[in-house]
């Protein structure tokens, strides 16, 4: 899968959101905003990736600090794949 | 990973005040023109005959382009009425690309058919229509153009139709305040937000202008005020903020004009810095110091007990006293209606 290009990513102090333009906008009209890995997760959806190797690249980054990396990974791609914010290639 | 924004405006609020911390202008106000179609006696601008120069939409959108490198997010299209300009389009299609959330002000009066249907190809994150009455009558001797009520109410529908978010606000007048209610139950037969504006500003050219005539009494402007509940949150809030202003004029927003001049907002004309001339960063570091220079209010305000209900700024100040910094009595009056409710 990989992200819808019309959402541009930009940011407020530390904050990271994602504002839809061109057609996005008729499905959403307001903007997300994304925490420290969901942003991390933003740039890995650049190129085509499967949750399952999403979820093996934060675990390098990361190691096993994370409870719930596979559980939350799939939680949050869910939603991104609803609000068009990701599609399958 | 992802914040649902179940309250968006408590979340743009955070962010304007993050933003002005970083010094980020998160927020601007292209001023596209100052020509208008109709001829509003109580506009602030009101230049049907001797508009300022206007940039091209290449300038617009090269400002824009800079803007947005230096942390632009929310963008407000106005004028002037912004559908005036035969090449609105060329402008505003670029900034659809280039990630702004972006808020059109109109009367509505020149939205056809053709334009809601180009609007709805790249749809702006709202648009703001401005409703001066709720009967051809009172609508037309506000706007003073015959045939205006029929047309904004056809570009009303047109948005409708196209399905682009909209919202309907009304400046109210002594002209046009007794229609209040039925231009609540307008807005209510077309499902769209009516929100009402009656603090009313002097034109900024200086100009005279028919603001003792339209305004409100303080009397019935508070008394409004106490029946809107949104307005109730709003007095509630009015400390906070800067000694100078309480709002993130030049901290977090600031406008650009048609000629291309930057300042604070649109009713005080400074700066005037240019950033096509001297470059985005250098004219927005204009601004804030020039925020941050601003004088504190005059000692008659800081020693008032209505001073947390009052909404005098360095704007109002200028444009009644000349000053920065003396009373408004208009707003004095305000302020001590407000306290005693």
């Amino acid at each position: 899968m990989k992200r819808n290009e019309t959402f541009v990513k930009k940011s407020v102090g530390e904050k990271t959101l994602l504002i839809p333009t061109g057609s996005s906008v008729k499905h959403m009209h307001g903007l997300i905003t994304l925490n420290a890995t969901g942003s991390l997760i933003w740039e890995m959806l650049a190129s085509d990736i499967s949750k399952e190797e999403i979820v093996l690249r934060l675990k390098e980054i990361y190691g096993d600090k994370q409870k719930n990396l596979v559980q939350d990974v799939s939680t949050f791609i869910d939603q991104l794949l609803q609000m068009h914010l990701v599609h399958d290639v | 990973m992802s914040e649902t924004a179940i309250q968006y405006a408590p979340l743009v609020r955070a962010l304007f005040n993050d933003a002005a911390k970083q010094g980020q202008p998160v927020a601007g106000t292209f001023e596209l023109t100052e020509s208008c179609n109709l001829s509003c006696g109580m506009c602030y601008i009101r230049n049907n005959g001797n508009p300022h120069p206007e940039l091209k939409p290449a300038s617009w959108n090269q400002l824009a382009q800079e803007a947005g490198d230096h942390g632009l997010i929310f963008l407000i299209l106005t004028g002037g009425e912004i559908f005036s300009r035969n090449d609105f389009f060329e402008i505003y299609i670029p900034l659809t690309k280039m990630g702004f959330i972006i808020t059109l002000l109109t009367n509505g009066t020149l939205i056809s058919e053709t334009i809601a249907e180009r609007l709805a190809d790249n749809p702006p994150n709202h648009v703001e229509i401005t409703l001066y009455g709720a009967s051809k009558r009172t609508y037309e001797k506000v706007t003073g153009v015959p045939g205006s009520f029929e047309k904004c109410q056809r570009g009303i529908q047109a948005l409708l139709n196209h399905d682009i978010s909209s919202g309907l606000k009304t400046t109210l007048t002594r002209l046009n305040v007794h229609e209040l209610s039925a231009m609540k139950k307008m807005a209510n037969n077309w499902g769209l937000p009516l929100i009402t504006g009656w603090l009313l500003m002097k034109r900024r050219d200086g100009s005279s202008s028919d603001i003792d005539q339209s305004r409100l009494s303080s009397e019935t402007g508070v008394s409004l005020e106490l029946a809107d509940s949104r307005a109730k949150n709003v007095i509630g809030n009015i400390t906070e903020g800067i000694n100078s202003h309480k709002c993130l004029a030049g901290r977090s927003s600031f406008t650009i004009g048609p000629s291309g001049a930057m300042n604070l907002c649109s009713h005080l004309p400074f700066p005037g810095v240019h950033p096509l001339n001297i470059g985005f960063k250098a004219a927005w570091k204009s601004v804030r110091q020039y925020t941050a220079d601003l004088p504190p209010p005059s000692s008659t305000c800081l020693k008032c007990e209505y001073l947390d209900y009052c909404p005098r700024c360095p704007a109002w100040s200028f444009s009644e006293t000349g000053t920065l910094k003396a009373p408004v009595p208009y707003l004095c009056r305000i302020a001590r209606l407000r306290k005693m409710q």
